[in-house]
């Protein structure tokens, strides 16, 4: 096949926009920009796992799914910043009923309902003004 | 949302297999196996975003599509997704994220899904 195949994606991804245009700025205000980075995306995960947790509760049977949503704190890679908030199908493979509720099952009445990929797009505007608040609070000028 | 379904209407009569929007319809108070076709395609609008304004007013939006492939003969998923790809794409979909859908014992199905998006002017 000519396309990647065995994947189920429940993860999102927080990231930091614009981060060039941050940089001079937070050194400016001798803040270590990194530092200031993760912060801001740490505090922006609480939101997607709220989100995405009461998602997962609309189709609550074992709890497998709930309990298997996990949030890794910012990471960085070279400019890249990101924290994480989903579940590892890699290590919770109880929680597959997850994937059915997001993507569907082909019969079940009750599915899709997807919680992950909403849980960041119905969030943006929360996520982006937390992410504000805290480079803003970092010595950051944002506007 | 018309154009996917004309796509797939076309394919159903060229390769058999039948569509529904969203999930194949059951009788829930019948066991879901037997009710199921070997293979089956689903279909649903993930979402729809605008994609460029001039003088307060959306003049382009891009609709995602995603399709789905159920089967119960495994080596159905080396050729029909292909298929189900390159009918797409001659239609003007661009591809999108792919993914696979967790075996089901219930039913006997493996699962396939791709998202498909379409540029369209307003």
């Amino acid at each position: 096949m000519g396309h990647k195949y065995g994947r189920s994606a429940l993860s999102a991804t927080i990231t930091m926009p614009n981060l060039d245009k941050y940089l001079e700025k937070i050194q400016a205000a001798g803040n270590n920009v990194d530092d200031a980075c993760k912060d801001a995306v740490n505090a922006a995960l609480p939101i997607v796992e709220k989100s995405m947790k009461a998602g997962a509760e609309r189709h609550r049977k074992t709890g497998d799914v709930v309990n298997a949503i996990e949030t890794v704190p910012a990471k960085q890679e070279g400019d890249y910043i990101y924290g994480t908030v989903g579940i590892d199908m890699k290590k919770h493979p109880e929680a597959a009923e997850g994937v059915f509720q997001e993507y569907g099952d082909g019969h079940s009445p009750c599915f899709p309902d997807p919680f992950v990929r909403p849980a960041v797009d119905d969030n943006r505007k929360e996520i982006l003004a937390t992410e504000r608040a805290v480079l803003k609070k970092k010595g950051v000028p944002i506007d | 949302m018309d154009t996917a379904e004309a796509v797939l209407t076309v394919f159903q009569k060229s390769t058999g297999i039948q569509y529904d929007f969203e999930r194949w319809e059951t009788d829930p108070n019948q066991p879901i196996a037997p009710q199921l076709p070997d293979r089956f395609i689903t279909y649903f609008l993930v979402d729809d975003e605008g994609k460029a304004w001039a003088d307060g007013q959306e003049t382009s939006h891009e609709p995602r599509m995603q399709i789905s492939f159920y089967t119960r003969k495994k080596s159905d998923m080396l050729t029909v997704p292909d298929e189900i790809e390159q009918a797409f794409v001659n239609a003007g979909f661009t591809r999108g994220p792919v993914g696979h859908i967790p075996y089901q014992p219930d039913t006997g199905h493996y699962g396939w899904r791709r998202d498909f998006y379409f540029y369209e002017r307003r």
